[in-house]
């Protein structure tokens, strides 16, 4: 009896490995590994144009490389993403695989016309991940041009410009990592929208996408992370300048580490900063349930770098004098940022929340009217920086030069 | 009857059996008074085997003595000085004057300068101690026999463990002997408490198994089981403890070995007083011991011998061995064909690369490289020393290099293979490591098929099946599941001495509070599958006792003569 029972067991499993088959294995090389995509729209088709950056991976690691491009493009075009995706198939040979798809790039002209279907595409997608980078492609510039660039470092353009945002986030602080689920976030604040990564081609695009920009020092072509771009729901509303970008990351309290260069009055020369960590905390003051009064603290620890100027910086004096000047550069920089958003009408900045978390009550009121309260909302700074150190001397020896 | 291997050898014993039979009734079955009656028997039984040596004396100057001893199972040296020298320096006035049973007498009194003699009638013992290497003293007109201790012969002296090696600690191994065995062991531990019991096992063979345990720590429970068990064998030979483990382990249908062995006396010591018992057989120097839990198989003597938190990263090390080598091929394809999406994307991109142009899927891949590695290892196992350096060379190196360099598997494939196969050895235990081995088939072709899906049932029908087993009564996962905190410290882990001495891994820790259960779950066992038979078994041996057990073996060899 128990004999018959093994039988019937192994009977039945075998049955099950014919029948079923091998679920849905797919080998590896019957995969095209996508790094990147590039969301373009097309006028004359009114469609979508998808470009897909697969990494050729011989050419990357392996002894089988015949010296072509790391990465080559496919593109093809549909109603939908999905519609785009299965069109390709007839151009490449294996199955798109897009579950290591690093960075995902927005046309201009796409992110004008709203990206709300495009993302519930990406939000809904079992392979792709949400931690996918986000950028748009600057004004006048194209998805499929930015991901058909090639660099010499880090061959594989699309995680090279992943590791650009990261590097530049941590480096300059005029832009930070803004993924699938950031961007989505952004869209669901009231009266506000998502703040993208920029992204533009530095030099020729043409030459941006040939094997030759690999073979020369200078590099024809680049791809450079530029300014942020405002949202506002689901659509772009325009873009922010260097120093509207940096003030928006400070509010937002990301700020890491960046450069702050001081003129100090009476013609005494001028001091180079490096903020090294700032606290960005912001209060709401909801006396006047119509006048709002948002308040900004920033502490910044600062660094001295550079001094061009004979002050005694053994002096305590002169570090009171130092931060003062700091503070008001930090708050000409914030101030920037809070117009920016406000002439475009977008709370990027997220003082919405701030509302809402301070007294839920008073925002439930105002929320139908935000748009209009948003622009004319009183904002107030308060930046207490504190210089830490100056590195690896206190006073410059141009100081002892100029007593002699 | 419990069965035996092949149905060839199932007749034979029944058909002597028969021969047995007929001949227990022509023959009788005490010694007669007639000597040279006695020693044609011993001739005509033995086939006149050459090694039966039979040497006459004249005590009193007539031809009245004969010693019967076999050639290399008897100690020379005790024959000659203690035997035959104290035979015939007995007084020969003193005997002439007595009858033979005064004689026999005297002789056991005087005349043996032996530590070891008794006075035997069955014809049945007397033959089984010649052929166990004793010396038998017939005397004309007496109708008992002496039988004088002498039991000596060849064996392979102590040497270093070949399985079990460790770094530090001690360097003595079990042998063939199963004196020498008990010695090593009762070297280790003085004490009264150590308690031996011994038996004969094995129609033909008669093979000495004993049972050691240290009376007060092991549960009498657990050592009445083994008893009857051991009793209720029914086969013609036993020729190593592994005959044994078969027959009386729980359940027979699981890779899993339910019985730890060991070569290693310290370690079997070590076992002792954790109030497990122990099997030893003659003739091999592999020691049993029950009951048996899983951990046991990660545990080695040499844990004991360095620094606790050493020997705990050295445990969790083998643990991890054991992961990798039932489960690294199997994540590997599930990997590479079912979620290449939790690759790192540098690394797939480089597996991506290694797979252009290799021919098969990874699943056939997996299996060919495995079934490769595996008939490395038995051909270097069975290949005689001096080829076995080649065998490894070619195996390793060339077969290695060549299968990639000819693109028919990928490199990385190879290297998950042989870091199977590295784990693979890396256990302690050998049978581990083969149960091990077989398990990793069955989840490649799961993983082939299902991916993680069908990776993540098979482990819990592993896991279920493994807290299925018992080891005569001790769930084979304890102290795991079910949980003992108390019994944590020399699990898995190997705490300080100190801590140890509270609260080591008992056997009886567990029986002693429920020993009430004990009976239960054994039942539960037999009922469930596998055991049934074996139940039938040790219910038979139940009635009788030691002696019971004993008796008819010896029919046995009387008939088979």
């Amino acid at each position: 009896m128990l004999k018959h029972r093994w039988f019937a067991f192994l009977v039945l499993g075998c049955c099950l490995a014919m029948m079923t088959g091998c679920w849905d294995a797919v080998e590896l090389n019957r995969r095209a590994i996508v790094s990147g995509i590039g969301i373009d729209w097309m006028e004359s088709k009114s469609q979508y144009l998808i470009s897909f950056q697969t990494v050729v991976a011989d050419e990357i690691s392996g002894k089988a490389g015949r010296g072509a491009t790391p990465t080559s493009v496919y593109q093809a075009s549909g109603k939908t993403v999905i519609e785009a995706m299965r069109n390709t198939s007839r151009k490449v040979p294996r199955i798109i695989s897009l579950a290591h798809t690093g960075l995902i790039v927005i046309s201009d002209d796409v992110a004008r016309n709203g990206i709300v279907d495009l993302f519930d595409y990406l939000d809904r997608d079992s392979d792709i991940r949400l931690t996918a980078e986000i950028l748009v492609a600057g004004k006048g510039q194209r998805a499929e041009e930015v991901v058909a660039v090639l660099t010499p470092i880090g061959k594989i353009t699309a995680f090279a410009l992943a590791q650009k945002i990261d590097l530049t986030s941590r480096q300059l602080s005029e832009n930070f990592r803004v993924e699938v689920d950031d961007v989505i976030r952004g869209m669901l604040t009231p009266g506000g929208g998502p703040i993208i990564n920029g992204v533009i081609i530095e030099g020729s695009k043409e030459g941006a996408a040939k094997k030759s920009n690999l073979e020369s020092a200078k590099s024809d072509g680049l791809a450079v992370i530029s300014n942020l771009a405002v949202f506002k729901g689901g659509k772009l509303k325009g873009w922010m300048t260097k120093e509207e970008s940096r003030g928006t990351v400070w509010i937002r309290d990301k700020m890491q580490k960046t450069p702050l260069h001081i003129k100090l009055e009476n013609g005494q020369g001028e001091v180079a900063f490096d903020v090294m960590r700032s606290k960005t905390r912001i209060e709401a003051e909801l006396q006047d349930p119509l006048q709002p009064i948002i308040r900004i603290f920033v502490e910044p620890n600062l660094s001295i770098r550079e001094v061009n100027s004979s002050i005694d910086l053994r002096d305590p004096h002169t570090m009171k004098i130092l931060e003062e000047a700091v503070n008001k550069e930090v708050v000409r920089i914030l101030k920037k940022a809070v117009e920016k958003s406000k002439r475009l009408d977008s709370d990027i900045l997220g003082f919405s929340h701030v509302i809402e978390r301070t007294k839920p009550a008073v925002w439930r009121e105002l929320k139908d009217r935000w748009d209009v309260i948003y622009p004319r909302i009183q904002v107030e700074y308060q930046v207490n920086s504190v210089v830490r150190n100056s590195q690896m001397r206190d006073r410059s020896f141009k100081h002892d030069i100029h007593i002699e | 009857m419990i069965g035996y291997r092949s149905r060839n050898r199932r007749k034979a014993p029944k058909k002597d059996s028969e021969e047995l039979e007929l001949s227990s009734k022509t023959r009788p079955s005490v010694i007669s008074g007639n000597m040279e009656e006695q020693l044609a028997r011993i001739r005509t039984e033995s086939g006149d085997s050459p090694d039966i040596v039979i040497r006459r004396l004249k005590l009193g100057g007539k031809d009245n003595c004969a010693i019967v001893y076999l050639n290399g199972l008897s100690d020379p040296q005790m024959v000659n000085h203690f035997v035959m020298e104290s035979l015939l320096h007995v007084n020969p006035d003193l005997l002439n004057k007595e009858d033979p049973e005064a004689m026999l007498k005297r002789i056991m009194e005087d005349g043996l300068a032996m530590g070891e003699s008794r006075a035997m009638t069955e014809w049945n013992d007397i033959m089984l101690a010649i052929l166990s290497g004793d010396t038998a003293i017939l005397i004309e007109g007496s109708e008992k026999a002496i039988v004088a201790g002498t039991q000596g012969g060849e064996w392979r002296s102590v040497t270093e463990p070949t399985s079990q090696l460790v770094v530090r600690g001690p360097k003595d191994s079990f042998v063939e002997s199963i004196a020498t065995n008990i010695s090593l062991i009762r070297r280790r531990m003085k004490s009264p408490d150590l308690w031996l019991e011994t038996m004969k096992i094995g129609s033909v063979t008669h093979t000495h198994v004993a049972i050691m345990y240290v009376k007060g720590k092991a549960d009498p429970e657990i050592v009445k089981e083994i008893k009857e068990r051991i009793h209720g064998i029914k086969i013609e030979g036993i020729l190593e403890s592994a005959y044994i483990e078969e027959f009386i382990q729980d359940k027979t249908v699981t890779p899993f070995p339910t019985i730890y062995n060991t070569e290693r006396p310290d370690d079997a010591a070590g076992k002792l007083l954790e109030g497990r018992i122990i099997v030893l057989v003659d003739g091999t120097p592999f020691v049993l011991v029950l009951p048996t839990v899983f951990v046991h198989f990660f545990q080695s003597p040499e844990d004991y011998a360095q620094r606790f938190d050493i020997a705990i990263v050295m445990r969790i090390v083998r643990y991890l061995c054991f992961i990798i080598l039932i489960l690294g091929p199997s994540v590997y394809i599930a990997l590479t064909t079912f979620h290449y999406e939790m690759v790192p994307t540098l690394l797939l991109i480089s597996l991506v690369a290694q797979r252009e142009g290799v021919p098969f899927p990874a699943f056939v891949e997996a299996m060919l490289m495995e079934i490769v590695f595996e008939i490395l290892r038995e051909a270097g196992v069975r290949m005689p020393r001096a080829i076995g350096q080649t065998v490894s060379v070619v195996g390793a190196l060339i077969l290695g290099q060549a299968v990639v360099e000819a693109g028919l598997i990928t490199p990385a494939m190879v290297i998950v293979v042989a870091l199977t196969g590295i784990a693979s050895f890396a256990i302690p235990a050998y049978n581990l490591s083969i149960a091990g081995r077989l398990i990793r088939f069955g989840f490649m072709v799961l993983s082939g098929m299902f991916g993680f899906y069908g990776l993540t049932l098979g482990l819990i029908v592993l896991v279920a099946h493994m807290n299925s087993l018992r080891s005569f009564g001790e769930p084979y996962l304890a102290p795991i599941s079910p949980f003992r905190y108390k019994s944590q410290k020399d699990a898995v882990l190997r705490m300080p001495f100190k801590t140890l001495q509270s609260a080591t891994l008992t056997a009886s820790a567990s029986g002693s509070g429920k020993q009430g259960n004990r009976s239960s779950t054994q039942q539960g066992i037999g009922a469930g599958s596998g055991t049934a038979e074996q139940n039938n078994g040790s219910e038979r041996g139940d009635g009788g006792s030691n002696q019971h057990a004993v008796a008819p073996s010896a029919e046995g060899n009387r008939n088979s003569g």
